[in-house]
């Protein structure tokens, strides 16, 4: 009977341990990497005047350090067309260059203003995640809809950045803005 | 005269199985003692061909003489089973044992050895439950729910309507946890099918209590590593539809987490673990308030970030 209660006080710290490692999961950030495959959707969904056709393919984070780590992870060694993936990480809206794809995260949406003057006549597709941005210089912005992580999109806005946003990408926007 | 002359051989031939029969049970238990497994076991087998299939009609005397051979073939069996099948979880022996302490008892109507009978086949009963508990194992683990149940199946034949509450506790959570930590979690997709009989095995558990903290936690974090590795496992060339759909499973999972990891938190309100797993869920659940909300609260009662 005693080894018993041994074996079975074994299982449970087994158990419990196990669970301790379970629980691990929750502190895996989903939504960044959630994020950084749509921010790839997008990329892959529109379409660039031709002078930005030649050299990186480049997707520039402000903010969002573990978006940005997803992007690296998964995307890095990856191609838009024949285009090489270059992620690029900035510290604010001042030190941003010429990039395809800007995600601006939600702790730094204060710097949309600034962004939206530094890349004006810029074919930079801005994508934010902030309730109302998407009228404020983004062509694209994150939101929350029934527990998910969804996105709207301000066609016009992307078209006066001379974008041509996919069939795709305008259909499975949660809302649309023409 | 003649009934009378066939009444008479009759009595004679079972007098002398009975005499033959209790001697061969003497002797095979001399050799028992003797630590000579083999004859005794010869010998009791052929004390016990000699019992009849109907007792109902035997004397007191007789009865009490088939008890005991019984009882003697169950102690051969049972040393049989602990020399050469000890490690063995479906030894033939151990069965035979106990076969034979039942049928002691059934003729016992003295009661003479019922008290060693019981507390034998409760010795046996444990053995079970000892295998059933060493098995829970990558390789074992459905012999060891064969062993639980004939530990409770051989509980019952000593003590009809015994409470098996706390043994199923102990037992069921042991094996959900076994199955999803050893086998589902060592290779999922392999074993994808021990998810739902982890989930199964703490189902049992919270049937029989749903007040058991382990069980509720544990059913909560299945549904939520589920929903968190099929992001984890995304393709990253997942397309807007594959995204979307896979959100909306991963939201099923993570609901489904929520009332098991609320039911936790509710069973025992400081455990650091369940915080963490409700910051987790809301998370998920894309609910950013709630989940800061236990954030902070993880962070005032387990000082952690």
């Amino acid at each position: 009977m005693k080894r018993l209660l041994t074996i079975l006080f074994i299982l449970s710290l087994f158990s419990a341990g196990t669970t301790f490692g379970q629980g691990r999961n929750t502190s895996y950030d989903i939504n960044s990497k959630l994020k950084a495959q749509y921010i790839y959707n997008f990329a892959k969904f529109a379409d660039w005047p031709a002078t930005y056709k030649q050299g990186n393919f480049v997707i520039g984070v402000i903010g969002g350090t573990n978006v940005y780590n997803e992007l690296v992870k998964l995307y890095s060694s990856k191609r838009i067309g024949s285009q090489p993936i270059e992620i690029k990480k900035y510290a604010s809206a001042s030190d941003v260059n010429k990039c395809h794809v800007l995600f601006l995260d939600n702790s730094k949406s204060n710097q949309l203003p600034q962004l939206v003057s530094r890349l004006k006549g810029k074919s930079t597709l801005i994508v934010t995640e902030k309730e109302g941005l998407i009228h404020e210089g983004a062509s694209i912005n994150f939101f929350i809809r029934s527990n998910k992580l969804a996105y709207e999109l301000n066609k016009t806005e992307a078209n006066n950045r001379k974008l041509i946003i996919g069939k795709t990408l305008g259909d499975l926007a949660a809302k649309r803005i023409e | 005269m003649q009934k009378k002359l066939y009444i008479f051989v009759v009595f004679l031939i079972v007098s002398v199985a009975s005499f033959g029969q209790g001697k061969l049970a003497i002797q095979a238990i001399y050799h028992y003692q003797n630590n000579d497994l083999d004859s005794a076991k010869l010998l009791i087998d052929q004390a016990t061909e000699l019992i009849p299939d109907d007792t109902a009609g035997l004397s007191r005397d007789k009865k009490m003489l088939h008890a005991q051979a019984w009882h003697f073939r169950g102690f051969i069996y049972k040393a049989i089973f602990k020399e050469r099948e000890a490690g063995n979880p479906q030894s033939p022996s151990r069965e035979e044992a106990v076969n034979a302490f039942v049928k002691s008892m059934v003729v016992d109507v003295e009661q003479e050895h019922l008290e060693n009978n019981k507390k034998t086949i409760r010795y046996l009963a444990d053995t079970y439950f000892n295998d059933a508990v060493n098995l829970l194992d990558t390789v074992s683990y459905e012999q060891s729910l064969k062993s639980y149940a004939r530990y409770k199946a051989t509980m019952e034949i000593i003590q009809q309507g015994y409470n098996f509450f706390q043994k199923d506790l102990e037992y069921y959570n042991a094996l959900a946890s076994t199955v999803y930590s050893v086998i589902y979690d060592a290779d999922r997709e392999a074993n994808a099918r021990f998810y739902d009989e982890a989930l199964e095995a703490y189902g049992v558990v919270l049937g029989l209590d749903s007040n058991d903290y382990n069980a509720n936690y544990n059913t909560a974090i299945l549904y939520y590593n589920k929903g968190v590795n099929k992001i984890k496992s995304l393709d990253p060339d997942a397309g807007l539809l594959i995204l979307n759909q896979t959100q909306d499973e991963c939201a099923e999972l993570f609901r489904k987490a929520e009332p098991y990891m609320l039911k936790a938190y509710e069973l025992n309100p400081t455990r650091c673990e369940t915080i963490f797993g409700l910051s987790g869920i809301y998370f998920g659940l894309n609910e950013i308030e709630k989940s800061n909300h236990y954030k902070e609260l993880l962070k005032k009662i387990c000082g952690e970030e």
